[in-house]
């Protein structure tokens, strides 16, 4: 009897600090508090590139930061030969021999069903864990592919039991007008990203929480003027 | 004053059969094209049009002309770039790689909606873009009068969004000193 009391008790109690965790976890990477943060010189970058159009996305982006990332990490899917071709170009191109190259089984391949989808998701997961927890980065960027959702994951684990601080941005593909892809949808149901950029009205107009690209623009020249 | 058209790597053989047909080859000349470069991926033409068009013969790439059209095509080729930039309109599928590449040309566009495929969600793309005006957008059937409108050559410009606000606004949530502040 005393047994069956002390698990149930335990076992609320446990609930209690995940939900927790978790609502603090919310409250640090809501795009609407305002955040005072320790100002750092440099931070370490990891990205997650999909395949094809994704890949070309994100470089797109990781093009306009300089130096001040100066550890760069890209988690490649495993059978994705392309995308790590393209980021060992882009990283030459900047002169630059200080990043590495990771790679990670699918967490879903195109066309596969749900089903085997979370075995597989899951075994990519047990990966991204040790891969986060080594790497340990600053900031994620994700975009799209399978494999962002087990990252995204884990990064957010660890920032919650706050052995990390870390940033998340997931970037939506312009390709997407009037609703989000599945992995952006997860995470933008989860909270579990600071910023979701999306590229076109409509999408803002559907998921107000999201970042809409072009008033990034508006306020950043606001500042300016001010 | 080239005509281009391109299927990139998918296979969509209306679209290439129905540029070469009459009606559009008649309306082509009309805005005043010379010359159709077609890339046409996998596909075939129709045995209709290698009679008409090529005198029966269409193997990987060719040319012919006829009436005073130059017509060219090839399958694949590492970069079609330099032929598109080369375009005075373009013609193509409704791939999202396609329509940003002619958009960031600001070419005349046209692209062409594979009715055939079902839940063709890249095809969203296009949709969204020729709502706001920045290309056209038909399917093979409605082709051929496309070409004629006269909304073609008074698209508006598209600017793909400049990634360099949001690698700003990163920067100010990872907390980096940028270089303006």
């Amino acid at each position: 009897m005393f047994f069956f009391f002390f698990s149930v008790t335990a076992l609320i109690l446990f609930g209690v600090l995940i939900l927790t965790a978790f609502m603090a976890f919310q409250v640090r990477h809501s795009n609407h508090s305002a955040k005072i943060k320790p100002r750092k010189e440099k931070a370490s970058l990891c990205a997650v590139l999909g395949s094809g159009g994704h890949t070309t996305e994100m470089l797109e982006l990781i093009k306009h930061f300089g130096d001040e990332f100066n550890e760069r990490t890209y988690i490649i899917a495993d059978t994705d030969t392309i995308s790590e071709d393209k980021a060992i170009a882009h990283e030459k191109s900047r002169n630059n021999d200080k990043y590495c190259i990771e790679r990670i089984p699918r967490a879903r391949e195109v066309g596969q069903s749900y089903l085997t989808s979370i075995a597989s998701t899951f075994h990519a997961s047990v990966f991204a864990v040790k891969l986060i927890y080594r790497i340990r980065p600053d900031l994620v960027l994700l975009n799209g592919p399978g494999t962002c959702i087990p990252v995204a994951l884990a990064t957010a684990f660890f920032d919650m039991i706050r052995l990390i601080d870390t940033v998340i941005v997931y970037e939506e593909s312009i390709c997407r007008v009037k609703k989000l892809s599945l992995s952006g949808a997860i995470l933008y149901y989860l909270g579990m990203v600071d910023c979701l950029i999306v590229q076109w009205p409509g999408l803002k107009r559907k998921y107000p929480r999201a970042t809409y690209i072009h008033d990034l623009k508006k306020t950043q020249d606001d500042k300016k003027s001010d | 004053m080239t005509c281009f058209v391109t299927v990139g790597t998918t296979l969509f053989e209306d679209l290439i059969n129905k540029v070469l047909s009459e009606d559009s080859l008649e309306n082509l000349k009309k805005i005043g094209i010379k010359k159709i470069l077609l890339q046409i991926g996998k596909g075939n033409f129709e045995k209709e049009v290698v009679d008409r068009v090529f005198k029966g013969v269409a193997e990987n790439e060719g040319s012919a002309s006829l009436d005073g059209l130059e017509i060219e095509f090839y399958r694949f080729k590492p970069s079609i770039s330099d032929d598109m930039a080369d375009a005075f309109i373009v013609i193509g599928h409704a791939g999202a790689g396609t329509c940003l590449e002619v958009l960031a040309l600001h070419l005349p566009f046209i692209t062409v909606t594979n009715d055939k495929l079902m839940d063709n969600h890249q095809a969203e793309l296009a949709m969204q873009l020729s709502d706001e005006g920045y290309l056209l957008q038909c399917t093979p059937s409605t082709l051929s009068e496309t070409i004629l409108k006269e909304e073609l050559f008074s698209l508006r410009q598209f600017e793909a969004p400049s990634k360099k606000f949001v690698a700003e606004h990163i920067k100010q949530m990872v907390g980096i000193k940028s270089e303006g502040s």
